[in-house]
């Protein structure tokens, strides 16, 4: 890690529950079963919706700090967009002058490549106005080659496992 | 020098000998240091010199003192240099005695300098190690030696501040305990001199972490100093609101990071002052008359409003640590947070009203009212009354906060329930309405439930319990028994009314639950107060039945009710029915209401004849003077030919799901409160008879069957000749009676409840290791050979082992240990033979066998975790594995049936908990297993949600039980088909694809 530390007091803030899906709280019958035992063996289709996708990121922590994405609102579940085949991930550094962007965008990218179906194309923007070289993290964080080149680099992907160390977690409740 | 080493060996026994003199031992020590040079000699030999010294210090520890700094001058020689771990443990032992005991004045640094050479110790303790020193031995004799005399204060000091900000991770630890243990050995002096490079060597380790365990231990270090600091004072300042030197620095540095709450170095600086807060009275009042008012002020600023959440947190963290802080010492001092109560209530009452806020305040009133003596009794009915005010409010919001506002509910019920009683249940109740919500209202149903839900979490302490289940029964009793005008609008539709009673009935299940789990004593009464109610409810509205809609005759109702009365049931105190029997029976102890044992009277009473006046007690009339003919009807009669009378004059069938009830009431009978009933055998026929011919659905044949078990496992002695009737007679009447002139379907569903019969009698007899338990097994296996039941006998063989509800302790029923592994031992190995090695003769039979073997297996490990003996399993697991149980189960692995490939998957995750890389059993197997897995996890071949979820997860294990070079050649086909499941188009299988494909 470089010495530098950009933001050495950032703001925390509490994480918000898991609210349930929207879905979830309509599907109320008649009857109140305890079980969802059968609604598992359901035949109905559940896309990949905005909130599977902030799933997949919020608990990647954050390359300066011990706290994950969401503990710093870097990113939230209404700053991603699903399409058919497309996902976009907005996220907002915590400071505009912040050298570790590019890394937390790189480690978004490595871990929704890794999760995700291959037919979706991911789109990883920093939030507009939030940052003060703003394109050019854009540029590069959208740019096959040199997001490949990077992860080439041992070093970098060696800090890039440290920040998803944690993401299976999430995985089992 | 050749003479030097004999020379020692026999110093070292001599110096044990009690003989040895005063003179002598001066003699030994003196030539000690005149002779050895210890750089010369190795270790073992070195051992020597310091045993003999030991020795010394053990036998003629005077001699040695008198010989004073010539004693000390030469051991300082000898020990200098040391370098092995066993020679050191002694050297360190010796090293103690000293500084305690001799005059150390003169030799101070030296000592110093001989000890303080080895901090940290770093040592790893090598491979095989013959004498098993270990690096914490070595460190606790260090430690002991350090903190012998507060002499090394002042050396020791720049040295813990050098290895603390220059250590690594160990060695920070190390050396904060340290500190830990010699800070108040050195003495408050010393520590008030240095506590300002202390503070911030330590304040560092918090602010910046290198892990949570150092901030640990950093914290306790902090915490020591300031007590050694200010114990010592403690008695001047008593009084004294004001404080001076370290605590004061401290906590301004601390306020100052405060003033900005929402930063992450605000939760450190907090965590330091609840540190304070446990040190001495005076250090905590300090603290507290800084911190609080500060967090107050910055709250009410306008400027802070967006960080009003943070504030709360933070302030509720340190009172709860005031708290903590007064019940350590548990005497009868003020709380310290005392004078700032009316402020500190004002602002939790104030962040209530917010909804972004509402959460910290509630965690901060919890903490304020389990605060003892904090709280009068009007401020815990004001706090009530705002928390109240949050139920009234809007519902969405409320449910965003349901945990929180229970929790700070059920904190006050527990010291003064009654506002809670006063303000609170009326307010939840009537929000409860009259009659069901209709059936598009999906909203108003929500809300029903939702404030079920929470009275049935909130009364849980006995009084707001009693205050439950009499509103709810009356709510309940007008919802079952309508109006006139309200019941034609039910009996258009009565399905919300009956799923709306049976939310009623569900959250009295649920909160009794709690209250069974927690043995609450209370429960017991309410054998007199509620099951009654509920009988009275049911059975009254099955006597309606005939002529009216009732919503109470559902049997979804009716389980719920059965369930809570076997609940209340079960927790009567089998004192009661000693103390019962001793009294026989006598009339003066209506008192103590009806236990157990007379309960049963009139249970038996409801049963045989259908007298249910004694047990229904309640609102409607007409169960005191009705009479129920469930069994009536068949009772005459107690041959098979009932069924023909049974149509002329039958039972109606909604009266029939009472039999529910009963039994619920039955299974959890002591053996000694036994249903008085004539002829028990009789009895059980009949029961059998009758669910085979008359009852209509499963809830009542498994009813009738629980009683039948549940009355077999407590009498068999008596029953034996009714269970060898049974062993004979039914088995060739109605499981093996292949003549059978009935048509085939009928037949094949009769054999299958003959099945469960057996399955329950087996499993009655099981539990108490009744000999013939096995004969009524191997009935059953042979049945494997027959195409149309054998499936079903081999799944009901499975089946018997695994843990149910009805004969278990709670109910009471007779369960002798291991009665599961003597079952599984012995039928194991017949299975076994079916399943491998009649491959050509039957196939149907070793189907079966095969479909026994895994529902069998799936069973062991759950029960023996319910009957907490996992040591038994594992060996025996191992051991079936072992003999090459998996390609068998990899065959079975091909059968069609989804449920028996989700347990061959589960068994194999079972087999993998405590298997390690190093010795795995699967590892051989792991191409197939692989290859296997993936077959089963993709959408086109496994329609089961559940299969493929298991495999996902088997493949997530692997990696972690099986060699990586093993694994390795499949990795890429893994991740690429992986890859494709993460398209499953379930939500829960992608979760765990994405977790399996993580960890590959």
């Amino acid at each position: 890690m470089p010495g530098e530390i950009f933001n050495p007091n950032p703001v925390v803030f509490s994480t918000s529950k898991s609210a349930g899906r929207q879905s979830d709280l309509l599907a109320h019958s008649l009857w109140i079963n305890d079980s969802s035992q059968s609604e598992d063996e359901a035949d109905d289709v559940e896309p990949i919706d905005q909130d599977e996708i902030y799933d997949l990121i919020r608990s990647i922590y954050d390359p300066e700090h011990p706290n994950t994405l969401e503990e710093l609102r870097v990113v939230s579940a209404p700053q991603v967009m699903v399409g058919v085949n497309s996902v976009k991930v907005e996220f907002t550094p915590t400071v505009p002058h912040c050298g570790m962007s590019t890394l937390i965008g790189l480690c978004i990218r490595v871990r929704l490549l890794r999760s995700l179906p291959e037919r979706f194309k991911v789109d990883i923007f920093v939030k507009p106005g939030s940052h003060q070289s703003e394109n050019a993290v854009n540029k590069q964080l959208n740019d096959k080659e040199r997001v490949a080149a990077a992860l080439e680099n041992p070093v970098l992907l060696d800090t890039v496992e440290q920040c998803l160390s944690n993401v299976g977690s999430q995985g089992i409740v | 020098m050749v003479t030097i080493k004999p020379a020692l060996n026999g110093l070292s026994t001599l110096v044990l000998l009690p003989t040895l003199s005063s003179a002598e031992a001066l003699m030994t020590i003196e030539a000690l240091i005149l002779n050895v040079k210890m750089k010369a000699i190795v270790q073992d030999t070195r051992f020597k010199v310091f045993s003999i010294v030991d020795s010394l210090m053990a036998f003629h520890r005077d001699v040695l003192k008198a010989l004073g700094k010539q004693f000390l001058d030469g051991y300082i020689n000898l020990a200098e240099g040391e370098k092995d771990p066993r020679n050191l443990m002694v050297a360190f032992a010796i090293a103690r005695v000293i500084l305690i005991e001799f005059d150390i004045s003169g030799h101070v640094e030296s000592m110093f300098n001989i000890l303080f050479c080895y901090f940290p110790i770093t040592f790893r303790p090598p491979p095989n190690d013959r004498y098993g020193i270990s690096t914490d031995d070595l460190r606790m004799a260090l430690r002991n030696c350090l903190n012998a005399t507060p002499a090394f204060g002042l050396l020791a000091i720049p040295v813990f501040l050098e290895k603390v900000s220059a250590g690594s991770r160990a060695t920070k630890k190390d050396t904060l305990q340290t500190m830990a243990v010699c800070l108040p050995v050195y003495g408050s002096a010393l520590a008030r001199v240095s506590s300002r490079k202390l503070w911030n060597a330590l304040k560092l380790e918090i602010f910046q972490p290198v892990d949570p365990e150092t901030e640990q231990e950093a914290l306790k270090t902090t915490q020591i100093l300031v007590k050694t600091i200010y114990t010592d004072e403690e008695a001047s300042l008593e009084h004294n609101e004001d404080i001076q030197g370290l605590a004061r620095d401290a906590c301004e540095e601390c306020i100052q990071i405060l003033k900005e709450p929402e930063k992450s170095q605000a939760k450190p600086a907090t965590k330091i002052l609840c540190t304070f807060m446990l040190t001495t009275p005076s250090v905590a009042r300090y603290t507290i008359s800084q911190a609080v008012p500060h967090l107050v002020r910055l709250f009410l600023s306008p400027d802070e409003a967006s960080t009003r959440t943070p504030i709360l947190l933070l302030l509720s963290e340190l009172i709860a640590s005031a708290r903590d802080s007064t019940t350590k010492s548990s005497s009868d001092v003020d709380s310290p947070l005392l004078p700032y109560k009316d402020e500190v209530l004002g602002v939790f009452s104030v962040g209530l009203k917010l909804a972004t806020t509402r959460n910290a305040a509630l965690s901060g009133l919890k903490v304020l009212a389990s605060t003892k003596q904090l709280l009068s009794d009007e401020e815990l009915g004001f706090t009530v009354h705002n928390v109240d005010e949050i139920i009234e409010g809007d519902s969405e919001e409320l449910y965003d906060s349901i945990e929180p506002v229970l929790e700070v509910l059920t904190t006050i019920s527990e010291i003064a329930p009654r506002h809670v009683v006063e303000q609170t249940l009326p307010l939840l109740s009537s929000s409860l309405p009259d009659k069901a919500p209709t059936r598009d209202d999906s909203a108003g149903r929500k809300k029903c439930w939702q404030t079920l839900t929470t009275l049935s979490k909130l009364c849980i302490q006995g009084e707001l319990f009693e205050q439950l289940v009499l509103r709810l029964t009356t709510k309940l009793d007008l919802i079952c028994f309508p109006s006139t005008q309200q019941f034609l609008l039910i009996s258009a539709d009565p399905e919300p009314t009956a799923a709306y009673a049976h939310m009623i009935l569900k959250a009295l299940a649920q909160a009794l639950t709690t209250k069974v789990k927690g043995k609450h004593p209370d429960v017991a009464k309410y054998i007199d107060r509620l099951v009654p109610i509920i009988f009275n409810i049911f059975v009254s509205s099955a006597f309606f039945s005939e002529e009216q809609t009732t919503v109470a005759t559902e049997p979804r109702l009716v389980q719920v009710a059965a369930e809570i009365i076997n609940l209340v049931v079960q927790s009567v105190p089998s004192e009661w029915v000693i103390f019962e029997t001793l009294m026989k029976l006598s009339s003066s102890n209506t008192n103590f209401c009806r236990k157990q044992h007379l309960y049963s009277i009139g249970l038996s009473k409801a049963i045989v004849d259908g007298d249910v006046s004694t047990i229904a007690e309640g609102f409607q009339k007409a169960a005191k003077s009705g009479r129920l003919s469930i069994f009536t009807v068949l009772r005459r009669p107690f041959s098979i030919e009932a069924p023909s009378n049974y149509s002329q004059k039958s039972s109606i069938p909604k009266e029939r799901n009472i039999v529910a009830l009963l039994s619920a009431a039955v299974i959890s009978l002591y053996k000694e409160a036994r249903l008085s009933l004539e002829d028990v055998g009789a009895f059980l026929d009949m029961l059998l008879n009758w669910v085979l011919n008359v009852a209509d659905n499963d809830m009542q044949r498994a009813a009738a069957l629980h009683m039948v078990s549940s009355i077999l496992n407590r009498q068999v002695d008596e029953l034996s000749s009714f269970l060898g009737d049974k062993l004979d007679a039914y088995w060739n009447a109605e499981v093996a009676n292949d003549g059978s002139p009935l048509p085939r379907r009928i037949w094949a569903i009769k054999s299958w409840i003959w099945l469960l019969i057996l399955y329950q009698i087996t499993k009655a007899l099981l539990v108490r290791k009744h000999p013939l338990a096995t004969t009524f097994t191997e009935r059953l296996y042979d049945a494997f050979g027959d195409e149309t039941i054998g499936w079903e006998a081999a799944k009901a063989i499975g089946q018997i082992p695994s843990p149910d509800t009805v004969l278990t302790k709670a109910n009471h029923a007779e369960v002798k240990i291991l009665y599961v592994q003597k079952y599984v031992v012995s039928f194991i190995s017949g299975i076994w033979n079916d399943a491998v090695l009649i491959t050509t003769t039957d196939p149907t039979r070793q189907t079966a066998a095969l479909v026994a073997l895994t529902s069998l297996i799936k069973s062991i490990p759950r029960a023996a975790y319910v009957h907490e003996m996992p040591s038994v399993y594992p060996p025996l697991l191992d051991h079936t594995i072992h003999i090459n149980l998996i390609p068998l189960l990899l065959r079975g692995l091909d059968l069609p049936d989804a449920d028996i490939r989700s347990n061959i998957i589960d068994t194999f995750l079972a087999a993998a908990e405590g298997e390690t890389p190093e010795k795995s059993l699967v590892a051989e197997h792991s191409v197939t297993l692989v290859n296997n897995m993936l077959k089963n996890c993709t959408i086109n071949d496994i329609l089961s949600t559940r299969v493929r979820i298991s495999a996902l997860r088997y493949l997530a294990v692997l990696p972690n039980i099986v060699r990586y070079d093993v694994l390795h050649p499949h990795k890429a086909i893994v991740l690429r088909e992986l890859a494709k499941v993460l398209d499953d188009p379930k939500r829960s299988v992608r979760r765990e694809a994405v977790h399996a494909r993580t960890i590959w």
